[in-house]
């Protein structure tokens, strides 16, 4: 046992093993993190908690009540969901085609992956919007090929929002899936071919069940980030596709009905974890992610 | 034999399809980042195809517009600021989660990483229900806290790869030479883990110069950083002024991430090589 | 440099509640070249890095010399280690890699330091490679290079962890050799971990072999493989044979066994004390000192299962006759006729003299 103070500290200071730091070493290494933590993450968020809680709750009351806000919970999810598997569908062939590719395609390949998630998610979005307004390239394009005569209404539509963020989360997808792509061994399709199975059914009874990890936590990861998005639904959302986050954002700079953007905020902030800690194993699965927004 | 070659012509038809397929992916992802560079020299105010005629006039707006150039140079004190912060915090923290001896370490690390599956929105609108009570808001001290939060999960993330990619024999062996525990992280573990040190720093930096959920809400008339602006300006009056300042953003951090890719891919063939001699 | 003597005493090292090292003394004189050797998992390496000072012991005490170094911090003990995988600094070149632990230990001064790292590139024959990085050096030189930085500071003591594993077995041969050159010639006392009992038996004058946390027993080369006090060391040492049977006679240091088949087998013990009628052991007999004739000699009878040719002679694996598909390994000259064809009858002779006995359950000698 200790006795002395100086004694104490060098039990403290003395690890299992020399390739540890000490508990004091590691306590002083994590305290800045947790003090930024405390004071820009965990105070304001509980702050936000407890205004939702203001007036005994009345804002969840209203919130219950009326089947508008409930209608944008389930937009919300519908719109993370469909945007999850547009991700993954897109994403599979381009990880597919990485794993596959050489030399300078390879490195082409990388920086159309890459190059958008450097990007801003801002800049991206308002390239969309650039893309699809009315006198836009797309409309322009569909215009001189003749396939239309007056120009669609492609901006401030549900669609636009779910391709900008399917767009913007894309190599959210392809990282995982081609991170667990990457790591077969290719001696499984040659074995599988020398036991007589075509290349589609090579691909189909071997590399596809066996990338679906990868899947799994690529669309895991676009849908939990979906549901959180602001810009993108912010910028080529309509009112008649508001989300959980433009929503907030209207009762907060518009109506600046504080206490119903907490209780809002307080419903996203626990669809969100629940979804994370549900799906922890397939998230932490996906560390090629580098980037989010 | 005819049915072999009718397999062939299938097989070099298919093969088409799919890479036809691939390239048009990549276009789809690489296209709107590409789309603001002809946009921002375009002479009409909406891009159109063929481009009427090139100029250099929103480059010229973008710079010398005072609301521009502030918020600019706001956003980069920012990024600066955050950059050195989370990249001070997210090293420590790397360093106690790989080689520490601490308590609840999986928690810590889901903790770590939180403020990255954290709905930006909702940070957002608590930090400024805090800030704003105190005149936080429109502030470095603000924009500091908020962003040094966001940003610390890309330095957690590079400097724990880095430090695991490092054999603690190698440290080990240093104390076995003499060097005593600061010196074996200096000498040793530090020019190690440089790279993932590095360009955690740049992925924190951008993380804060391109931030535009958070910034939208704790910024103010005075204190707005170039992602507010450039929010407002979309908003309001679409000009091509925007796809300038987006392009001269973008080509600033491409630079930035490109000499961070070429630094860390030197070193790290170097001691990936030195593992399997 | 002149090595010192290295003693472990009453040494334990426990995790929670179960021990990776059991109470071990262990005394190694100056010069001296000792292996440890075991299976993974026996305990070595916890008790190297104990000597190194990496893992603090439960109890117990590291005397190098006449200095109680226990409570020594690892980068206060000037024991030179050569680990593993060599652990060599990636971002240093050689030469680098050579000055560091003197540069640390800020000694010698600045210009006797060059001569000394010359004088180690020297040694371990690497003058030429002084300035290039250690991945640019093959798997060889790489040893080399860790050899040297462990004794470019003329350390007491030093420690290798199966220093050659990563090579392969030509070069792991080559550099044994070199290995023990550079020790005789520089007189230093080695402490060497490997799990190779072949390469143990080479290098060292003496041989320690742990088991399960324990120290089972330590001696020369020869006394190990001649007299091995435990079932383990008799196994971990060369190869050997073990016959399970019951004791049935006991009569002044020859004991009367009786194994599955029925056969009774007479053996030497080397203990003093009775053998109870009844304990279980086990017959253990090298494969060169069992005789092989034809059926109705012995009591112990089998078939040829296989005939292995390995050089100098032969070994024939035996399956004997009523024992659960025990099969004996068995030595047999190349020019001895008469064996059956596979599959044929034979007998074998065990001589007493030859056979050692261990106890069925914890493996001592009796």
């Amino acid at each position: 046992m200790p006795r002395s103070p100086i004694r104490a500290l060098r039990a403290l200071a003395d690890t299992g093993h020399a390739s540890r730091y000490s508990s004091l070493t590691s306590a002083i290494l994590v305290l800045p993190l947790l003090a930024i933590l405390a004071i820009g993450f965990i105070y304001p968020v509980t702050e936000l908690v407890g205004l939702s809680l203001s007036n005994g709750g009345a804002s969840y009351l209203r919130l219950g009540r009326d089947p508008l806000y409930l209608g944008v919970l389930a937009t919300t999810m519908a719109t993370a969901a469909s945007v999850a598997v547009s991700c993954v569908l897109l994403a599979y062939p381009v990880a597919y085609a990485m794993t596959r590719l050489r030399g300078g395609a390879a490195l082409l390949a990388a920086a159309c992956v890459f190059i958008p998630l450097w990007t801003s998610v801002l800049i991206r979005s308002y390239a969309w919007i650039v893309l699809l307004q009315r006198n836009g390239i797309v409309n322009e394009l569909l215009r001189t090929t003749g396939l239309i005569d007056h120009p669609l209404k492609l901006l401030y539509t549900q669609g636009a929002v779910i391709l900008g963020m399917a767009h913007i989360l894309l190599p959210f997808a392809i990282l995982p899936i081609y991170a667990t792509l990457r790591t077969l061994p290719a001696d499984l399709v040659r074995a599988a071919a020398n036991l007589g199975a075509g290349p589609l059914r090579g691909f189909l009874l071997v590399t596809l069940p066996l990338s679906l990890p990868g899947v799994f936590a690529g669309s895991v990861l676009c849908f939990v980030l979906a549901l959180g998005f602001y810009i993108t639904p912010a910028l080529l959302g309509g009112p008649g596709s508001m989300l959980m986050a433009t929503l907030i954002g209207q009762q907060t700079v518009v109506l600046l009905d504080w206490p119903l953007a907490a209780a809002l905020s307080t419903i996203l902030l626990t669809v969100t974890l629940l979804t994370v800690f549900v799906f922890r194993k397939a998230i932490s699965l996906s560390k090629g992610f580098q980037s989010v927004h | 034999m005819g049915t072999r070659s009718t397999d062939i012509k299938l097989q070099v038809i298919l093969s088409c399809i799919q890479t036809l397929g691939i390239i048009a992916l990549l276009f789809f992802l690489i296209l709107p980042t590409l789309i603001i560079i002809p946009m921002s020299i375009s002479t009409t105010a909406y891009l159109q195809f063929p481009p009427q005629g090139l100029t250099l006039d929103w480059y010229r707006a973008f710079f010398n517009d005072p609301d521009w150039m502030s918020a600019t140079w706001f956003s980069l004190k920012i990024a600066f600021a955050t950059c050195f912060a989370a990249t001070t915090v997210g090293t420590m923290t790397a360093l106690a989660l790989v080689r520490g001896d601490i308590p609840f370490k999986g928690f810590l690390h889901a903790l770590s990483l939180a403020p990255m599956i954290v709905p930006h929105i909702v940070l957002g609108v608590a930090l400024y229900l805090v800030f704003a009570p105190l005149d936080l808001t429109g502030s470095l001290t603000g924009f500091l806290i908020g962003h040094t939060v966001l940003a610390v999960p890309f330095v957690v993330i590079t400097v724990t790869a880095a430090l695991q990619r490092v054999d603690p024999a190698l440290e080990l062996a240093s104390l076995n030479c003499g060097a005593n525990r600061l010196q074996t992280f200096l000498h040793v573990t530090l020019p190690n883990i440089a790279p993932g040190i590095f360009s955690g720093a740049v992925f924190a930096f951008l993380a804060s110069f391109d931030e535009a959920t958070v910034a939208f809400f704790i910024s103010d008339v005075d204190g707005k950083t170039i992602s507010r602006k450039m929010f407002e300006d979309i908003d309001f009056n679409l000009t091509p002024v925007i796809a300038a300042a987006s392009t001269v953003t973008v080509v600033a951090s491409l630079a930035l991430i490109g000499i961070a890719q070429l630094l860390s891919t030197d070193k790290e063939t170097r001691t990936q090589r030195s593992e399997c001699p | 440099m002149i090595g010192q003597s290295l003693s472990l005493r009453g040494i334990r090292k426990a995790y929670d509640a179960t021990y990776a090292v059991h109470e071990t003394d262990l005394d190694i004189g100056a010069g001296e070249f000792v292996s440890i050797v075991g299976p993974s998992g026996s305990g070595k390496t916890t008790l190297l890095t104990m000597i190194a000072g990496f893992e603090r012991p439960t109890t117990g005490s590291v005397v190098v010399g006449n200095v109680d170094i226990t409570r020594l911090a690892p980068n206060r003990r000037d024991i030179g280690m050569v680990f593993q995988k060599y652990a060599l600094f990636p971002h240093m070149t050689v030469r680098k890699n050579l000055e560091f632990p003197l540069r640390m230990r800020k000694r010698p001064r600045r210009e006797d330091l060059g001569k000394r790292v010359d004088a180690m590139l020297d040694m371990v024959q690497l003058s030429a490679f002084a300035h290039r990085y250690p991945h640019q050096l093959s798997g060889g030189q790489q040893q080399r290079v860790a050899v040297g930085r462990a004794l470019v500071f003329n350390p007491p003591v030093l420690l290798m962890d199966e220093p050659l594993g990563a090579l392969d077995k030509k070069l792991r041969e080559a550099m044994q050799l070199e290995v023990k050159r550079l020790q005789q010639q520089l007189g230093a006392t080695v402490v060497y971990v490997t799990h190779d009992q072949e390469e143990a038996l080479t290098l060292s004058d003496r041989v320690a072999v742990m088991h399960k946390g324990q120290l089972e027993q330590i001696g020369s080369p020869l006394e190990l493989y001649t007299e091995p006090q435990s079932a383990f060391v008799a196994d971990f040492v060369g190869t050997i044979n073990f016959i399970p049977g019951v004791v049935v006679g006991y009569e002044c240091g020859a004991a009367t066994i009786r194994i599955a088949s029925g056969a009774i087998i007479e053996t030497a013990t080397t203990g003093t004390q009775p053998l109870p009628v009844g304990t279980m052991v086990s017959i253990a007999v090298r494969p060169q000192h069992i005789g092989v004739c034809p059926p109705g000699a012995s009591g112990v009878t089998g078939t040829l299962e296989n005939l292995v040719f390995s050089g100098a002679s032969r070994t024939a694996h035996v399956r004997l006759t009523d024992m659960e598909g025990l099969t004996l390994r068995i030595q047999v000259p190349n020019e001895l006729a008469g064996l059956p064809e596979l599959g044929g009858m034979l007998a074998v002779a065990l001589p007493s003299d030859k056979l050692k006995l261990f106890h069925a359950e914890n493996g001592r000698r009796l």
